[in-house]
């Protein structure tokens, strides 16, 4: 029997990032990983800042010239693009791949080569976004990119398409992580840990995480009817060919104003734990602050017009808006109660993470409160478009986003870096951050009152915004001074500051149990949970019932050699199954290059680099998920270990956690294909003839063929699976090659069938609309026929039994989705037409 | 440190149902009622239905059904929330309130919160005129 100290070795062996360039290229830790991210996204954090100084120091006086107008124009764009594209939400996305394994009593989070991916693309395509400054293409149009200004007519440069497709290599990798964090938050905690004890940050993080599912695809899709629009002669925006230019603006604040409470809802989350741990007390009101959560995250997306209603809406559509946008303010006021109530009623010390959040309260609350203004429709009219509107944002973003993520680096450096973080300069941080954001943004108010509007490069000495306007510029160099300071107070830190210890804060949760920096491994032995605040309530941490010890105490001791994983019900957490987290690979990042190559060539028109940026992508993920052949489980330990512990021992991964993830690409496939579809209805609705006169209705002979030839595939799918679970091989390979065959001739067919269409793509939005909506599904049908054919060479080589069955049901799953959109499809593109 | 006593087991589906039967048909009416305004104001639909605007009285039917469906998920939610201690066959636990409490509370209120949003979305119905 190994020692403590041999075992401990091992599982460090087989966790911890191997040395050198190429160990940190391959990693898939969380913890490197995590780091990465939060550090990059820091990196746009300072650029951002930068371009915000300049534009700052070119309002200070009336009639300035240091900036010309088109310099200007591109300082706002990179400042706005880089804030929300490439700061916020990945720098909490990379919080969470950081902290959630530790607050979750985890090892890893589910997929991490999908965490490594996220981190590859986020500097990919923050570079590449960046990358056009260095030959003059630069955007100028805003973070919105509203048209027809970004059109190929009035934007014809390169910028508008580093903007577009560098942003959507690093949205790629938001919606990957998602996934990830959904999953991973549902499926991956500690034993015991049910709902009810999860920590606030995780709550948060899950509801994030599953906006994110919703939020991100129709910025995808709009992006890529934009850049169709502009590449490809589409015309889904170009009212004078059956498109609207609102389409776009639809499609943007679909995911624009969901993507406010992407970065406020994981802020709240932090504020929660730090409040807990400085406050000494319990948080007030778990429950409100979990159901507040869920209620913004669902309200969230019925707000996106009201930054539309100058655009000419319906009155009644207009006051959905209007309610939705007011009525948010309940959940977020009960949150802002009951972390004053926990302040009130505690035992607070005043460190500077709680500095920030009581910063935070202040500027989010006001915020709010003009929030609450904007909300309606007349006021927004008066003030839309001006400095009034500046300072609200700001006041909600900086305050709700920016001061929780301090806060949050000052409670969460110690754990991560083993050092605290020096406090006399951590209130220096806070007060000349505090009072440079007031001096800043409170003068703009008044300004916006005043009548002085947003993204005007300079004003008139006689409009009476001088002083305003030199208060903000001021102010602005105090914020930025505060920011200086915290990167003296990070370097000083890790070379002088104090050691942290494990528990410097007497912390409640988890990740406090651990050392600081936590092993690669994180927990070698898992907790057992019983509380909400374990490390408060729970003597140990390896009490409860006998068995749950038992399991616990013998993952401590196998495997040792492979990383191993507890997979956990939903609601209650209970060990459900052992499963093999993948190791550490260099395919995530040769993935990223490919779509960065893809992408990258397609600003430039190099078709035949694209294509090679797609083979590589997809070369990429074959690798990717090939078995490793290193990490092997013995089966005989394997089987020897689920006897004893009565759940199953999964080397190749998870059964229950691949269901999920397929159900959750099913989930974005359905999420993307139904924006495409809001855009056939809006284009419809707008247009007095669909299809416009001149162009005949798709003929529906071939297609009503496909269709059927496509339905009935789905059946020898469903026997397959069936014939598997009867141990029924030939019924299997028989069934799955049918579907296999089936779906290849629908393919084919309704290919074919629309080479005869007599209409194209560039003409008119109905002709945009179909080619686009009828390629998209066709790469879906597409997808789904790879799966097939990858399990059917697996089932003809006899992977699969009556004990398998779980890559065949996922694959049936996608198949029966895909078979379900296309009649949603066929019923939109086919038989609309027809129908008016 | 709080006693150890026992917590149920939860009924996953009917916890499920009520903690997102509120959001869900809020966004499904949600969805509806604008699509239907958006739609009808912008074919120009003018028609009246028990002697309202007839696009108000869809949207109006529309409403209370969702509000119907939020009432329910309210008393559903307040009636696990009633009977989330009587039973005493589940696993240890440090904290009070469990699982069962913290859906069914967070059921009660966001199924309260929804159904007084949807019930303002109502008022709008009846006041204003559909497309002015």
């Amino acid at each position: 029997m190994a020692s403590n100290a041999q075992t401990a070795d091992r599982f460090e062996q087989t966790w911890e990032v191997k040395p050198g360039l190429w160990g940190q290229l391959i990693t898939v830790q969380n913890d490197p990983i995590g780091k990465r991210i939060v550090m990059t996204a820091f990196l746009f954090f300072l650029l951002a800042g930068i371009s915000a100084l300049l534009m700052r120091v070119q309002l200070t006086a009336p009639d300035n010239t240091l900036l010309d107008p088109a310099i200007y124009n591109q300082l706002f764009t990179m400042h706005g693009s880089t804030m929300m594209y490439l700061f916020a939400v990945p720098f909490l996305e990379g919080i969470a791949a950081l902290m959630l394994p530790m607050l979750l009593g985890t090892r890893d989070l589910p997929f991490p080569r999908l965490t490594a991916f996220t981190f590859w693309t986020l500097l990919f395509g923050g570079a590449l976004f960046y990358a056009g400054i260095f030959i003059g293409a630069v955007p100028d149009t805003g973070w919105f990119s509203y048209m027809p200004l970004s059109g190929i007519e009035f934007s014809p440069g390169l910028g508008i398409d580093f903007f577009l497709l560098g942003l959507s290599v690093a949205e790629i990798g938001g919606i990957a992580a998602g996934a990830e964090l959904t999953i991973g938050i549902f499926r991956t905690r500690a034993p015991g840990m049910s709902l009810n004890r999860m920590p606030l940050f995780a709550w948060a993080i899950l509801v994030t995480a599953f906006m994110m599912l919703f939020a991100f695809p129709p910025l995808i899709i709009g992006s890529t009817l934009l850049e169709l629009d502009r590449k490809a002669g589409t015309q889904f925006f170009n009212a004078q060919a059956g498109g609207d230019p609102l389409l776009w603006q639809h499609l943007f604040w679909i995911f624009g104003h969901p993507e406010v409470y992407l970065q406020f809802i994981p802020a709240t989350g932090i504020i929660s734990m730090v409040v807990t741990v400085m406050a000494r007390r319990r948080i007030e009101g778990y429950t409100l602050i979990v159901w507040a959560m869920i209620a913004t995250g669902f309200l969230a997306f019925g707000l996106w017009v009201h930054h539309m209603f100058t655009t000419g809406l319906p009155q009644t559509g207009m006051t959905f808006f209007t309610v939705a946008s007011s009525l948010i303010a309940i959940p977020s006021g009960i949150q802002i109660f009951a972390w004053i109530v926990t302040i009130w009623r505690g035992r607070p010390i005043w460190t500077t993470s709680l500095l920030f959040v009581v910063g935070f309260l202040i500027t989010f609350v006001l915020g709010g409160i003009t929030g609450i203004m904007v909300a309606s429709a007349p006021l927004d009219w008066q003030v839309h478009d001006s400095f009034f509107v500046v300072a609200h944002f700001h006041y909600v973003l900086i305050g709700g986003v920016v001061f929780p993520i301090f806060a949050g680096i000052y409670y969460w450096f110690p754990k991560n870096f083993g050092k605290m973080l020096d406090e006399r300069l951590g209130k220096w941080n806070f007060w000349l951050m505090f009072l440079g954001f007031n001096i800043t943004f409170f003068p703009m108010h008044i300004s916006g009152l005043l009548g002085m509007p947003r993204r005007v490069y300079t004003y008139s000495g006689s409009m009476g915004w001088d002083i305003y306007n030199l208060l903000a510029t001021i102010g602005s160099f105090v914020l930025a001074a505060g920011v200086l300071v915290f990167l003296i107070n990070v370097f000083y830190s890790l070379r002088s500051g104090k050691e942290a210890g494990n528990d410097p804060w007497d912390g409640d949760s988890l990740e406090w149990s651990t050392e600081s920096p936590t092993p690669s491994y994180g927990y070698r032995q898992l907790p057992i949970i019983t509380s909400r605040h374990p490390m408060w309530d729970q003597k140990r941490l390896d009490e409860g019932s006998e068995k749950l010890v038992i399991l616990v105490k013998d993952l401590a001791q196998w495997p040792q050699t492979w990383r191993a994983q507890i997979v956990t019900s939903a609601l209650t957490a209970q060990p459900q199954e052992v499963m093999q987290v993948a190791g550490d690979s260099i395919f995530p990042l040769i993935a990223a290059i490919g779509v960065f190559t893809a992408f990258t060539a397609l600003i430039f028109d190099a078709w035949l680099i694209v294509a090679i940026g797609i083979v590589i992508t997809i070369i990429a993920v074959i690798g990717w998920h090939a078995p490793e052949e290193k990490q092997v489980v013995d089966p005989v330990q394997a089987r020897a270990f689920e006897e004893k512990h009565g759940i199953p021992v999964n080397g190749a991964g998870s059964d229950h956690i691949s269901w999920w993830a397929m159900l959750v690409s099913i989930l974005i496939l359905a999420v993307l294909l139904s924006n495409l579809l809001f855009g056939y209805f809006y284009l419809r609705l707008d247009s007095v003839s669909w299809p416009p006169a001149g162009i005949t209705p798709p003929p529906l002979t071939l297609p009503i063929i496909a269709t059927m030839i496509l339905l009935s595939s789905g059946i020898p799918a469903w026997l397959a699976l069936r014939g598997l679970r009867a141990d029924d091989q030939s019924r299997l390979k028989l069934g799955l090659g049918t579907s296999l065959i089936l779906g290849i001739a629908f393919v084919a067919l309704l290919g074919w069938s629309m080479t005869q269409l007599d209409f194209d793509w560039q003409s008119h939005a109905f002709g945009s609309l179909f080619y686009t909506i009828a390629v998209f599904y066709l790469i879906i049908v597409s997808i789904g026929l790879g799966i097939l054919a990858v399990v059917l060479y697996w089932a003809l080589r006899g992977h699969y039994n009556s004990r398998h069955t779980v890559a065949v049901r996922n694959a049936m799953a996608y198949w029966w989705g895909a078979i379900v959109m296309w009649v949603v499809v066929f019923a939109t593109i086919y038989g609309m037409p027809h129908l008016t | 440190m709080s006693t150890l006593i026992a917590e149920p087991l939860p009924n996953r589906r009917a916890l499920w149902f009520v903690v997102l039967c509120g959001p869900v048909t809020w966004s499904i009416q949600f969805l509806i009622s604008y699509g239907l305004s958006e739609a009808l104001c912008t074919i120009g639909a003018n028609f009246t239905l028990l002697g309202l605007e007839g696009i108000n009285v869809l949207i109006l039917a529309v409403i209370i059904l969702a509000l119907a469906v939020t009432i329910y998920g309210f008393l559903r939610a307040r009636q696990m929330w009633n009977a989330r201690l009587q039973r005493n066959d589940g696993e240890l636990t440090h904290d009070v309130p469990g699982i069962n409490a913290l859906m069914s509370y967070a059921g009660m209120w966001l199924n309260a919160l929804f159904a007084f949003t949807i019930s303002l979305s109502g008022v709008a119905a009846l006041l204003l005129r559909p497309c002015g």
